[in-house]
C-alpha cells in the first residue's frame, strides 16, 4: 500500500519529498497541484475504491466512513469474524440487506449455525419469500453451494458460515466472488484473523457491555490500517424501549484475541 | 402460391451420424415454423406459405429457419446444410441437392454451422430455366434411369422433360414423368406429413456395458438432444423428465428397468441447461449391476411462457446500482429464473428438505410461527411478481400473521431446541439462570400461554414466561421460564433464541 502511493508521488511529481507517514492531507495537497488527467490518475489512500466497484452501503453512517468506498464491497469476499455465533450479524447487516431486497435481490444464507425467525426478519424488513435457508452441514457442501451461489448470476447476498476452511478454498470463492454483484458475507470465528485470507475486507464483530451495542474493528481493508473499534449503537426494531440507557461514552471492549498494538493490516494481509 | 423449403442435412464423410434419427428430430425442430413438415428422401421439406406473415416476410423466416438448423445439425455433430426455396418441394429438393456441399472441416462445424442456400426462384421464367438446367441426379426418379438417359442424349432436367411423354412414360415407368411434373407444378404433390408423438419416450442400446453413472452421461445426452427438438416442435417445455435404464442382470424380484424422476422447476427446453441437470442426478444414482439400455420418457409439457425482452440490458449489477423501486419486469423475472436455476442446482445436490423457505403462521409460538418448506415450491409460486411488492420496513401487510403480537420482541436466531439453563444455586431462594455467565433479565415476563388445542405431537401446548436477558458475553437473549416447574429439580429457565 504504502509502496504503491510512494511510486504515484515519484512518478507523478518528483518535486514532492516521498512523504514516510502518508496522510490524506498531503494527498489532497498533492493532487491540487497537479494537472486534471493526473490528479484523476492518483489512487487516495484514504479514499473511495477507484477500481469503481459496486458498494453497498451499510447503513449505519458511523461503519459507511472506515470502509472503503463507503460500504459493503460487492464483488469481494467480506469476512467477518465473531468469538461466537448468534451475535449480532443480523444486526450489522440489516440495513444493507433491506436495501438489496428492495433492489429485487434475495437474501441467501449457507451453513447457518441457528435457524433464523422469518417473522422477526420479516419486522425488520426482509420478507420471508426472499430468504432462503441451506443448511449444508460438511464444509464442501458449503463451499459447494457457495459457489454455485456465487457463479448463478442473480442478484443476491450471500451469507455463509465457514467455521473451518482452507485459506486455498476461501481464494477460490473470492475469484468465484468477482463474477457475483452482490455482497459475500464469510463468517469465520476470530481465530481465523491469525490467518492470512484473500478477502479484501475483513472486520471483527464484537459486543459492548449491556445493552451490548456493537463494536466492530476492521482487521484489513483497501486503505491505511484502522486500530479502533467502531460502536454502532443500533438494535432490533421494538427492542429498544426495553433496553437500559446507555451509560455514554461507550468505551470500547479490548478485546484480547487479537493484538492491537499490530497495526491491523499486518493481521489481515 | 406455395412456398417449400428444402432443408438438406451434410453428414461428414467420417462421422457415422443416424442419418435418419437426425431427419427425425430436423423435423420435430421445423414442427415449430409451420404445422406442414414431411420428410422427402433425405432431406425434410416445409411448406411455409402461411407462416411467412407471422415471422415477419418470406426473407426472414428463411434466415431464421436457415441458420435454426444449421444450428441445431451443428449441436448434433453435422457438418453443414444445404437449403433452397421454391414453389415445389421436389424443386427446392433438388435446386439443395444442385448446389455444392459446403467444403467444412468437420471439427470447425461446432463454432460455425456451414449454411449453404440458394435464393428462392419464383415461378417466372428464370425461376423456371434455373430448374430446367439442373443434371439428371438432382431428381431420384430420374437420376435411376441416368445411364440410359444421357446416352439418348439428355444431360439436364429440361432435355428428359422434352422427350416425348407417352414415349418416356413407356420405356421408364410413370414415375419418372410424375415426378418431373410435380416438380415443375403441374401436377400436386402428396406427403405423409410429419406427425408430433403425443408423448416422448425413446430407448437406446448402449454400445457397450456400463458400469458407471458418467458413462451414462453421454448417451442420455444424445436423448435429451432428441427431446427438445420433440418440445421445440411443442413449442413447450417438460418439467418432468423420467430417465430409464436397464441392467444386465437383477436380483430376484427386483425388475431390470429401473427409473428415476428429475423435476424441473420451471418448464425448460434449453438442452444444455438439462444437460447441467442431468449431470447433477447421475451423481446421485448408484449402478447396482452394469447398464444395457438406456431409455427417456415425458409425458407431460407445459407452455413456455413467451416473456418480452427488456427494452435496455440489465443485469444484476445495474440492479444493484439502481435507485430503489426502479426493477423493470424483465429484470426482475430475469434474476427469479437465474435464482430458480440456483435452487434446482442445490436442490438436486442435497436434497429439496435443505434447501427451505420459511413460512408465517398465525401461533404465538415462537417454533409454530414458522413453517419451513422447499424453497423450489413457493418460489415458483412468486415468479412474476415484480420486485417493488415488498412491504415496508416494520409494517408486516396482512399476509403475517403476528400482528397481534406485534409488540413483543422476537429473536432474530432461533433455538429449535429451547437449551437448559443451570441455575445459580449460591443465590438461592432467588432463581438465578447462568448463560456464559448471570442472566440480567431486562424485560419481562411476557406470558404465552398457547397451543392447549393442538394436538400435534411436534407442536406441544406451551404455558411460559418470556424475558428478554443480557449475558455479559453472549449479548442479548430471549428466555423463558416455564410456569409449570418441573418436580424433579431441573431448571425451569431455557434459552429460546439470540436477538443477533
Amino acid at each position: 500500500m504504502m509502496l504503491y502511493i510512494h511510486t504515484v508521488f515519484e512518478m507523478t511529481s518528483p518535486l514532492v519529498p516521498p512523504p514516510r507517514s502518508a496522510s490524506t492531507g498531503a494527498a489532497a495537497a498533492v493532487c491540487a497541484g497537479l494537472p486534471a488527467h493526473l490528479a484523476q490518475a492518483v489512487w487516495s489512500g484514504h479514499g473511495g475504491r477507484s477500481d469503481g466497484g459496486l458498494v453497498l452501503s451499510s447503513g449505519h453512517a458511523a461503519l459507511d466512513a472506515e470502509l472503503p468506498g463507503g460500504g459493503w464491497p460487492g464483488q469481494a469476499l467480506t469476512e467477518v469474524l465473531q468469538a461466537q455465533v448468534g451475535m449480532a450479524e443480523w444486526r450489522l447487516l440489516m440495513p444493507a440487506l433491506r436495501a438489496l431486497v428492495q433492489r429485487g435481490g434475495h437474501v441467501l444464507l449457507i451453513g447457518a449455525p441457528l435457524r433464523p425467525q422469518a417473522s422477526a426478519l420479516w419486522r425488520e424488513g426482509l420478507p420471508p419469500e426472499r430468504l432462503v435457508y441451506v443448511e449444508a452441514r460438511t464444509p464442501t457442501e458449503r463451499l459447494w453451494a457457495t459457489e454455485q451461489a456465487l457463479k448463478a448470476g442473480c442478484l443476491s447476498a450471500v451469507l455463509v458460515w465457514l467455521p473451518n476452511v482452507r485459506p486455498e478454498a476461501l481464494r477460490r470463492l473470492q475469484a468465484c466472488a468477482t463474477h457475483h454483484a452482490g455482497p459475500v458475507f464469510v463468517f469465520r470465528p476470530v481465530q481465523a484473523a491469525l490467518e492470512p485470507s484473500p478477502a479484501p475486507l475483513r472486520l471483527h464483530l464484537g459486543l459492548g457491555p449491556c445493552p451490548h451495542p456493537m463494536q466492530v474493528r476492521v482487521l484489513k481493508r483497501r486503505g491505511p490500517a484502522h486500530a479502533q473499534a467502531v460502536v454502532l449503537p443500533h438494535w432490533p426494531a421494538g427492542l429498544g424501549a426495553l433496553l437500559p440507557s446507555p451509560s455514554l461514552p461507550l468505551a470500547p471492549e479490548v478485546d484480547r484475541h487479537v493484538a492491537l498494538d499490530r497495526p491491523a493490516a499486518h493481521i489481515g494481509a | 402460391m406455395w412456398h417449400w423449403i428444402a432443408l438438406l442435412p451434410t453428414s461428414a464423410p467420417d462421422t457415422a451420424a443416424d442419418l435418419p434419427a437426425l431427419l427425425q428430430q430436423l423435423g420435430w425442430w421445423s414442427l415449430q415454423f409451420t404445422p406442414r413438415v414431411a420428410l422427402l428422401e433425405d432431406a425434410v421439406v416445409l411448406e411455409v406459405a402461411a407462416s411467412e406473415r407471422l415471422f415477419g416476410g418470406a426473407d426472414a423466416l428463411r434466415g431464421r429457419i436457415s441458420q435454426g438448423a444449421a444450428q441445431h445439425l451443428a449441436e448434433r455433430g453435422l457438418v453443414g446444410l444445404r437449403w433452397a426455396h421454391a414453389p415445389t418441394a421436389l424443386a427446392a429438393l433438388a435446386l439443395a441437392r444442385q448446389h455444392p456441399n459446403p467444403n467444412v472441416h468437420p471439427r470447425d462445424s461446432s463454432d460455425s454451422p456451414a449454411v449453404s442456400g440458394l435464393a428462392v426462384f419464383g415461378p417466372d421464367a428464370a425461376g423456371a430455366c434455373r430448374l430446367a438446367g439442373l443434371p439428371l441426379s438432382t431428381l431420384s426418379a430420374v437420376a435411376r434411369h441416368a445411364p440410359t438417359l444421357a446416352r439418348l442424349g439428355c444431360q439436364t432436367l429440361a432435355d428428359v422433360r422434352a422427350l416425348p411423354r407417352a414415349g418416356l412414360s413407356r420405356r421408364f415407368g410413370a414415375d419418372v414423368l410424375q415426378a418431373l411434373d410435380q416438380a415443375w407444378g403441374q401436377r400436386a404433390e402428396a406427403f405423409a406429413w410429419l406427425q408430433l408423438p403425443p408423448t416422448f419416450d425413446a430407448c437406446t442400446e448402449l454400445p457397450a456395458r456400463t458400469e458407471t453413472t458418467a458413462g451414462l452421461g453421454a448417451a442420455f445426452e444424445q436423448l435429451l438432444q432428441a427431446l427438445c427438438a420433440w418440445l421445440s416442435g411443442h413449442q413447450a417445455g417438460t418439467q418432468e423428465i423420467e430417465l430409464r435404464w436397464c441392467h444386465e442382470w437383477a436380483r430376484r424380484g427386483e425388475a431390470r428397468w429401473q427409473t428415476w424422476p428429475m423435476r424441473l422447476a420451471s418448464p425448460v427446453q434449453d438442452v444444455r441447461r438439462l444437460v447441467s441437470l442431468l449431470k447433477e442426478h447421475l451423481q446421485r444414482i448408484t449402478l447396482a449391476s452394469p447398464v444395457t439400455d438406456i431409455g427417456l420418457r415425458v409425458s407431460t409439457i407445459a407452455p413456455m411462457s413467451g416473456d418480452s425482452a427488456d427494452l435496455f440490458a440489465s443485469g444484476p449489477s445495474s440492479a444493484l446500482a439502481a435507485a430503489d423501486g426502479l426493477i423493470t419486469p424483465a429484470a426482475w423475472r430475469d434474476q427469479h429464473d437465474a435464482l430458480l436455476r440456483l435452487i434446482e442446482r442445490l436442490e438436486i445436490r442435497l436434497g429439496p428438505e435443505r434447501v427451505q423457505q420459511a413460512e408465517c403462521c398465525a401461533d404465538h409460538r415462537l417454533l409454530q410461527a414458522q413453517r419451513w418448506r422447499p424453497a423450489v415450491q413457493s418460489l415458483v409460486a412468486t415468479r412474476g411478481q415484480p420486485g417493488g411488492r415488498v412491504p415496508a420496513p416494520g409494517m408486516p401487510p396482512l399476509a403475517t400473521p403476528d400482528r397481534a403480537n406485534h409488540d413483543a420482541p422476537q429473536p432474530c436466531w432461533l433455538l429449535t431446541e429451547p437449551l437448559p439453563l443451570a441455575m445459580d444455586t449460591r443465590s438461592a431462594p432467588r432463581e438465578q439462570p447462568l448463560y456464559q455467565g448471570p442472566l440480567q433479565l431486562l424485560a419481562g415476563p411476557h406470558r404465552v400461554e398457547a397451543g392447549w388445542w393442538d394436538d400435534r405431537e411436534a407442536a406441544p401446548a406451551e404455558a411460559r414466561d418470556h424475558y428478554l436477558a443480557s449475558s455479559p458475553k453472549a449479548g442479548l437473549l430471549w428466555v423463558y421460564r416455564t410456569r409449570h416447574v418441573p418436580a424433579d429439580g431441573r431448571s425451569p429457565w431455557f434459552l429460546q433464541g439470540f436477538f443477533a
